[in-house]
């Protein structure tokens, strides 16, 4: 069977991770989930992997039996601390790398859970609020943003509202200028493109194009004006090692393999 | 112990260890215009927000994951019959630390460049006197009763979550007054054999309530799982409030809240077999460890 786009992602999230980082898993985000396990499984071993309120490590697992089983409570039975959740958020500007989503994600990077309209006594849709992300985007060394959709009502110009701060207003000083002790983001991740931020201006920038998806249909999915590369390298072939542990480990319930 | 116009913090976490006992007998009696301070929250807010008892809301999340990725009934309601005080986790926990400590305010790096300082009336900049940018003042929060989940307490209330305690132990040194239903009250003798797992210890709890399964339909650590086809129950109630058809909703409330006369009338309501089946490890996953 042919990698599906699902499979490549997770295959892009994991060739970022570096042995030895701390990596930090919420809930619900099976790609991303993928992604971090499958470094996890392949060269990144000693990764610290910080999975709702436990501390793991989960290189010794033979397999995962569901993928999106893994952020929940049943994590437990591997983990070999547990921490308060004021331990954990204390911890934040240790962490490597996580993951945000969001309701609208804007041209700079800035993403919203809290909700779209002008008025906050008349949105026209309430999300389910900022959960950690506020401050874990302001202060973790970096992150990425992900989501499944690649669409011109999620990607806006401009977030209606913003619950955590990418590149703010553009610039690379945006984020030395609030003072924000993190990175911030470096990717944005889709199932169709991986976008990075233009260095100088940090307007969203097409990195990868993932087939079957097309340069023009992602740049029609998008709100606002996309900067597009002179030239566009071809998304680097996954390994035979990435796919076996990938298939046979990580993602046996084939969830990344759905409709293909 | 709770007056309406009451501020209240929920301990738990989402769909885990969430005081649904407590909080059903705080719906029956409609105590309203309540303040709620919660850490991530289910659809208890939702169906809180249904019965119109909440005034104000300071929670980083309302939802229920994938069962979920919104409260229904809340995000219809946001900023029309209540207000939201809008605040990330860490934002609420610099509140509670604030509380604690007698501070006026704590600075933090959250809200700085986000839209929590014009949806956070509470929220103030203050200057670096080390001379650094400008950060957030976070003012304290007053909680006059919190609401909290575990798995054991003894008599004198020491409690113990035997697994992660969420904000829970910091809600308890915030509140003025805490109350924590348990599955099981255990004797001191109990609670002396592990004193390392006590994470709220008695000077900080005004009452221990026993309430086995009183955290359902959210999963008690330990205990029993969340029960997502209640949560789904539940959902299909709260769309069709939503689509304005509130007679689902009464149902559910005559249901589960108003005729179950006590917490072994909500189980039975429920249904004994159910309840029962909610143990910890569904038997597919039990294969891999």
């Amino acid at each position: 069977m042919q990698v599906t786009p699902k499979e490549q992602v997770a295959v892009f999230i994991s060739r970022q991770i570096k042995n030895g980082q701390y990596v930090s898993l919420g809930t619900n985000l099976p790609i991303p989930s993928a992604g971090v396990l499958l470094a996890h499984l392949t060269h990144a071993p000693d990764l610290s992997l910080n999975i709702l309120s436990y501390f793991t490590n989960l290189s010794s697992i033979d397999y995962f039996e569901d993928l999106t089983q893994i952020a929940n409570p049943s994590v437990a039975k591997w983990a070999d601390s547990v921490m308060a959740l004021e331990t954990l958020i204390n911890s934040i500007s240790r962490m490597d790398l996580c993951f945000v989503g969001g309701v609208q994600i804007d041209n700079y990077g800035n993403s919203n859970l809290i909700g779209v309209g002008q008025d906050p006594r008349q949105l026209k849709f309430r999300g389910p609020g900022p959960v950690g992300t506020s401050t874990i985007m302001s202060t973790v060394k970096k992150y990425f943003i992900f989501t499944n959709a690649l669409t011109p009502k999620v990607f806006v110009e401009k977030c209606d509202f913003i619950s955590a701060v990418g590149w703010g207003n553009g610039g690379d000083d945006a984020r030395r200028q609030l003072g924000l002790p993190g990175g911030g983001p470096e990717y944005v991740i889709t199932p169709q493109a991986i976008l990075d931020f233009e260095e100088g201006t940090k307007r969203m920038r097409l990195k990868y194009v993932i087939p079957p998806a097309t340069i023009e249909e992602v740049k029609g999915c998008v709100g606002f004006e996309l900067v597009i590369p002179d030239s566009l390298e071809a998304f680097p072939e996954l390994t035979a090692e990435e796919i076996e542990v990938l298939r046979n480990r990580v993602d046996r319930k084939g969830l990344l393999r759905e409709g293909h | 112990m709770i007056n309406n116009g009451d501020t209240i913090g929920i301990g738990g976490f989402v769909t885990t260890n969430k005081p649904w006992a407590f909080l059903r007998a705080l719906m029956r009696v409609r105590k309203k215009d309540l303040t709620v301070v919660a850490s991530p929250s289910g659809l208890e807010i939702d169906l809180m927000v249904a019965m119109g008892l909440i005034k104000t809301l300071m929670t980083p999340y309302v939802g229920a994951e994938a069962i979920a990725p919104v409260g229904p009934i809340y995000s219809k309601q946001a900023g029309k019959s209540f207000t939201i005080e809008e605040t990330d986790l860490m934002t609420l926990a610099t509140m509670l630390r604030a509380r604690i400590q007698a501070l006026p305010f704590l600075p933090a790096w959250g809200p700085v460049g986000t839209s929590l300082m014009e949806l956070n009336s509470k929220l103030r900049w203050v200057e670096d006197p080390f001379g650094g940018p400008p950060l957030v003042a976070v003012p304290p929060v007053k909680i006059d009763v919190a609401i909290i989940h575990a798995c054991h307490a003894d008599k004198y209330g020491n409690v113990q979550h035997l697994g992660p305690c969420f904000l829970d132990p910091m809600l308890a040194q915030a509140a003025e007054k805490v109350i924590v239903q348990v599955e099981k009250i255990v004797s001191n003798e109990e609670i002396r054999r592990n004193p390392l797992a006590t994470t709220i210890p008695c000077q900080q709890v005004t009452a221990v309530v026993q309430a086995p399964y009183g955290a359902h339909p959210s999963a008690s650590q330990n205990y029993y799982r969340l029960d997502d086809v209640h949560y789904r129950e539940y959902l299909k109630v709260a769309k069709a409030f939503v689509e304005g058809d509130q007679t689902l909703l009464k149902d559910y409330i005559a249901r589960y809240i108003d005729q179950p006369k006590d917490l072994a009338g909500y189980l039975e309501a429920v249904g004994m077999e159910k309840i029962l089946n909610l143990g910890l490890e569904e038997c597919s996953d039990a294969g891999n460890t």
